[in-house]
Formats: structure tokens, sequence, C-alpha cells
């Protein structure tokens, strides 16, 4: 994690692919749901344009991951395999129920607005506005009850 | 121009300022209306585009504190349990306010005489029938005739759709045996004055794209500008300007290119809502009015009335298309609207039941809460929740405490200098306690409906303060108020406040609708006693 930022990246090669796992590990793909992983959205270039001061704390917080890696398992992060990752993952989020919020929450915000995942969910990849949406009217015979009950604002 | 004597000067264009013009503009006098803000491009909502959600924090933050705008002044709530919220634009708050337009009750005009608390208002819900519907009319209302919680009324436009989450909660108050009824609704349903009907875009109080919700500058500023008022966009005023004879003489004002002016006018017209009004009387103080124009009676920004907001929310185990339609607008209940001491609170509250979460907020809200979980069972719990939560708000009725108030702020000011507004708020116990029975209810109703989950949020909640009322109360004596019972400050005989001050109380409901219908009653009683008016 000691690796210079060798260009305009706020990440290095390490971290970047630490950063890599960590969004699989928090939204992993589905095939079934034809749901990609949150690694394979575009969630660096993201928060790159919206959010570009939080990656100080990210880094921390990714260098913070690789220590636990390697105090508790000698080996780094991505050297890992899946199970060893989430366990360390776990023991930190143990610690502190929001470490790494600061890259899950952008993470989710990126993966809801990605085409493949509004599709899957059931939504059209757009904007509301100009086509909208329709929601039925509703059933007005479920009144009746209210109807049958008679006023109930008071008289002055 | 600006050296010129208008004859009515009117600050602030939202709600009640859109409404007071529309009615004066048929006298043919010469009308200014000052506006801080400018006009709002609809093509620039959230809603025009695909990552809308994300804009909430944005340009669209509800308070002003964080949206920064130039046009917005910066209130200091630290004192206060729940943050202001407002807007300044053409429009005001209606820019971003839900349109959930229930209006008061007969009872909420004479509490005092029903309940023995606070004060009766010195007009009735009957006096203000005709303006309702006048308002009504005008905004273009959506409703169902026949709710048997208000006196009857026919909105204009067909009911505001309630699709199958509507239907669902319906059948929980069913069950309870308690009052509901599609919520009056300040959104048009089908094509009105020229205006598209109401797409169900969701995302109502970021800005309505489609133009169907009915801010005042759509509903309202377009027809009165035609009717000949000229409003004077991003135009500040600094204070109200007054005579050796107690008259206001005009308003001094920072125009758009930010050069000190003075207006001057023969009528003054506030209507900068329950935080903006007083802040601008405190401001305007002279050798007449050290402690600010027309408060004599040291009530001038006291009896601030919050409505405090609590709330839950509900899962089902079913699809509900909750997160489309009109999000602050469905269905109502005013089953616990009226007083009954056996609750162990005096006056009620509204059940508002709004739209479910959109995906984003749904994510949000479930990875940081760890509703919703790392891994692959994030899909299964994203599942469980999307599309299948809905939310139901208590609005209570906030009774007037003169403790409640707004001041100047020593240090904090607006980007012209003026002193910000500073809010002095405590939550009474008796809106504690109403808070505490609603949210109770809250959560009765959605298990009735068959919410599988049910989670009351925590209140009074902070980012709730939309209704700003009382600060300016009417009343017929003058040292128990501020203006005469038809908006007059008893102190400054050619000024008026037309705003949610003049509140007397504040009801259990949005009080938009009822701030319009009183402003249009104001702007009538004007128009009676033109011949008379400063007598």
């Amino acid at each position: 994690m000691n690796q210079p930022i060798t260009s305009d990246s706020p990440l290095n090669a390490v971290q970047r692919a630490i950063f890599d796992v960590v969004l699989d590990q928090l939204i992993p793909e589905d095939p079934t749901r034809q749901k990609p992983s949150a690694a394979d959205v575009g969630v660096f270039e993201y928060i790159l344009e919206r959010y570009p001061e939080s990656f100080e704390e990210i880094r921390r917080q990714l260098t913070e991951l690789d220590a636990q890696a390697s105090s508790s398992h000698q080996m780094r992060y991505t050297e890992l395999n899946r199970e060893l990752q989430d366990e360390t993952l776990r023991q930190l989020h143990e610690q502190d129920r929001r470490f790494l919020l600061i890259l899950a929450l952008p993470a989710v915000e990126c993966y809801y607005l990605d085409n493949r995942v509004m599709a899957a969910i059931g939504l059209p990849a757009r904007a509301p506005y100009p086509e909208g949406f329709t929601v039925h009217r509703g059933d007005l015979s479920l009144l009746d009850p209210v109807r049958e009950r008679g006023q109930i604002w008071r008289r002055t | 121009m600006p050296k010129d004597v208008v004859d009515v000067l009117i600050v602030g264009a939202g709600a009640s300022g859109a409404a007071v013009a529309w009615s004066l503009a048929e006298t043919r006098m010469r009308i200014v209306c000052l506006e801080q803000g400018d006009w709002m491009n609809p093509a620039t909502y959230p809603s025009n585009f695909q990552d809308w959600e994300v804009h909430y924090g944005e340009t669209s933050a509800i308070s002003p504190n964080y949206r920064n705008r130039d046009a917005d002044y910066p209130i200091n709530d630290s004192e206060s349990p729940i943050a202001i919220v407002n807007f300044n634009a053409v429009g005001g708050s209606t820019i971003l306010y839900s349109a959930h337009f229930p209006r008061f009750h007969p009872s909420d005009f004479r509490v005092r005489t029903l309940d023995g608390v606070a004060d009766d208002w010195p007009i009735d819900y009957f006096t203000l029938e005709p303006f309702f519907a006048e308002n009504d009319r005008n905004m273009g209302v959506s409703g169902l005739h026949g709710d048997p919680a208000i006196p009857a009324h026919q909105p204009p436009l067909p009911h505001i759709p309630m699709g199958k989450m509507g239907e669902t909660i319906g059948r929980g108050f069913n069950k309870l045996g308690w009052h509901w009824w599609p919520s009056d609704s300040a959104i048009i349903t089908e094509p009105y004055e020229g205006r598209g009907e109401c797409l169900n875009l969701g995302p109502c109080n970021t800005g309505c794209s489609q133009g169907a919700k009915s801010s005042v500058d759509i509903a309202y500023w377009l027809v009165v500008q035609r009717m000949g008022v000229e409003l004077r966009t991003n135009c500040r005023v600094n204070q109200i300007t007054v005579d050796s004879n107690d008259m206001a003489t005009g308003v001094e004002y920072w125009d758009t290119d930010g050069v000190l002016q003075h207006q001057r006018a023969e009528v003054v017209i506030v209507a900068c809502n329950g935080v903006g009004t007083p802040r601008l009387l405190l401001h305007s103080k002279s050798g007449r009015f050290p402690n600010g124009i027309a408060n004599r009676s040291g009530l001038v920004g006291r009896n601030l009335m919050l409505h405090p907001w609590g709330g839950a929310s509900g899962l089902f185990d079913e699809p509900l298309e909750s997160h489309f339609g009109p999000q602050g607008c469905c269905i109502l209940s005013q089953e616990f609207y009226e007083t009954d001491e056996s609750r162990g609170f005096v006056r009620g509250y509204n059940l508002q039941i709004t739209r479910g979460s959109p995906p984003i907020a749904t994510a949000r809200y479930g990875v940081a809460s760890g509703a919703i979980p790392w891994g692959s069972a994030h899909h299964d719990e994203f599942e469980k929740r999307f599309d299948r939560s809905v939310h139901i708000g208590v609005c209570g009725e906030d009774l007037p405490e003169e403790h409640n108030r707004v001041v100047l702020d020593d240090e904090l000011t607006d980007s012209n200098g003026i002193p910000s507004p500073k809010i002095l708020y405590r939550t009474s116990e008796n809106s504690m306690r109403m808070l505490a029975h609603g949210t109770a209810r809250a959560v009765e109703a959605l298990e009735a409906a068959g919410a599988i989950e049910t989670n009351p949020a925590p209140y009074p909640i902070r980012m709730a303060g939309w209704h700003l009322l009382g600060t300016a109360r009417m009343g017929t004596d003058p040292e128990r108020s501020v203006v005469n019972e038809w908006g007059r400050c008893h102190d400054v005989r050619n000024l008026f406040v037309v705003d949610g001050s003049v509140f007397v109380t504040s009801g259990g409901v949005n009080p938009t609708t009822t701030i319009q219908a009183v402003a249009l009653y104001i702007a009538d009683a004007m128009k009676q006693r033109l011949a008379t008016l400063f007598d």
C-alpha cells in the first residue's frame, strides 16, 4: 500500500485492486437476476466525478483493510481467498459498523443508476420526465365504510 | 421608475403573495411585488434526469443552510429540535412542497371555546370557505367530494391516484374502523388551464418538471403578470420604511444589480412566511419603532408554531408500486384530528400516507442501517424492501407559546448583510404526547394493512420545519396580536401581513391551502374597504 500514486488517479494500482474486490464483496454479480457486480458498473469514475474529496478517506480505510489482512493472515488483502476477505472485512465492521460506508453509499448510488440494474428491478432506464408512470386511480368502493359512518368533523 | 409611488407593494412571491396579488389585480391599482429569488427553470428539476435521486441533497435540498444559494438566507436553528426548511424563488416554498392540500377544520378556529387552550381566531372556517373554493380553482386542486371529516366541498379535479399502495393502507384503516380519504392535492390530474396533467413522476418535492404540481409560479404568477402586476425578481428587501405618522412609506431593497433602492408605496403587504416576515419586521427598526415595525405588542416573532412531525414506515411482503405517483399525496386519515382528552392531549393530528422509497434511497438506507447486508444477500434483501415500503407521517397541531419565537441572530447574515433569523423553539409536552399517540397509531395502521415490519421514527423529526406559523398573529386586541382581523397591522395602518404569520393556531394539517384562503380573504377585505382602508 506504500506504492506512490503515479498518475492523476487518486488510487494506486494496489489500492484500486482492493477497491474492486470490496465492491464485489458489497454487491456480487447475480446471474439469475441478471444483475452485474458493483465492481462492474463504473463506481470509481462515479466517485471521481461526484465525490472526489472522499478518496482521501477511502484510501485510508482501504489501507486499514490491507493492514488487517497482513496482521491476521500475513498476506495482502487481494491475495486472500473470498472467505478470508469476507472474514477480514467482517472483523473491521464489528469494530466500526460504518467502516467503508464512505465507499459503499456512493457505490449503491452508482449501482442503481446502471441501466442493467434498473432493468433487473423492473424500471426503465430513463428519467421520470417526460414519459412518467402509470398509477391506477384506486377502488373507491373501499370508502363505503367511511361514508356509512357519516360526518366526523366537530361542529362549532 | 423605482422612485415612483406604487399603490401596493408586496414583499415575497410565494403562496400568499401570489394569491393576494391575483385578488388585488382586478382593482387596476399599480402593484409591484419584490422577490429575493428568481424564476425557476423546470428543465433543471431532478426528474428530468435518470439520476434524479442523487439531486435530493444538492440544489433541491430542503434546508437553505445546505443549499447555500444567494437567493436564500441562512437560518440559525441550533436552538430548535426542528430545523427550518423553505425555498426562496418565484413560487417560494411551493417549488418544493408536496402539495398535500387538506383544509383546516371549523374547530381549528375555535380552540379556546372548544378546548380551553390558545385563542380563538377572529374569523371562522365559513368566512374562509368561499376563498378556499376560489383558491382551489386558481391553483388546480384534485380531490374526491364527500369526505366526512371536513365540511362538504367539491375540488375541481378528480382525486390523485391511490394505486395499490393507497388501497392496501385503506383496507388497513377499514379493519380498524378509522377514517381515511384520498387527499386533496394541489396537483392537476387532468389538463387544466393550459397545463398538462400529472404524470406520476414521483419526486414532487424536488420541483415538478411537468408543471402539474401547482406551485404558484405556474398556477398564479403567469396569470397575475398578465393581469398587470409587476414582479421584480432578485430583489431583496432590507427594511420597511416609516414616517412620523406611523405610516409605511415603502421599502428599501437591493435590486437585481445589487444597488440599494427605495420603493415608495401607499400600501405595503408582507408575504415572506412565518420566519421571513418577523425577520423583516424586526429588522425594520426606526425611531418610531425601536423594536421593529408594528411590534408595540412585543409579539412579532413570538408564538412560532412548526407542526412537529412523527411517523412510521412499514414494509410489506408484496410489491405495492409504492415508489410511483406524487410523493407526498395519496390518502390521509383524520380519525384523530379532533380533541379527545382521554388520549392525554388536546387537539389532534393528521395521518398523511406518503409513497415508498425509490431504489437508491432504499439501498442507501438499507446499507447504512445494516438492514441490507453486504454480499450475495444484498439482492434478496433489496428485493424484499424495494417497492414494498409505505410511510405514514404524523402532522400534529402545535399550540402557540410565546417562548417559541424568531429573533434576529447576532452574527449570522445573508449575502446582503441582513441579520439571519434565529429560532428559539421547544417542543411542548402536549405535542410530544400527541406524537407518541400518533406514531403508535401509524404503526397500528401499517400492521392492520399487513406490514411485516414497521419502523417508527424518533420524534419530532428534525428536518421537517416546513410549516411556519403564528409569528404576527391576528386578533382584535392590539396588546395580544400584531394584525387585526383582516390582516392590517394594529400599529401601522397601511402595512398588511398575509402569510402564515397571522395564524392564531396551527391546525393539524399542511397549511398552504389555508394560508392562501386567508390571503385571499384579506385581499377581499381590503377591496371592500378601499375608501376607508387607513381609517
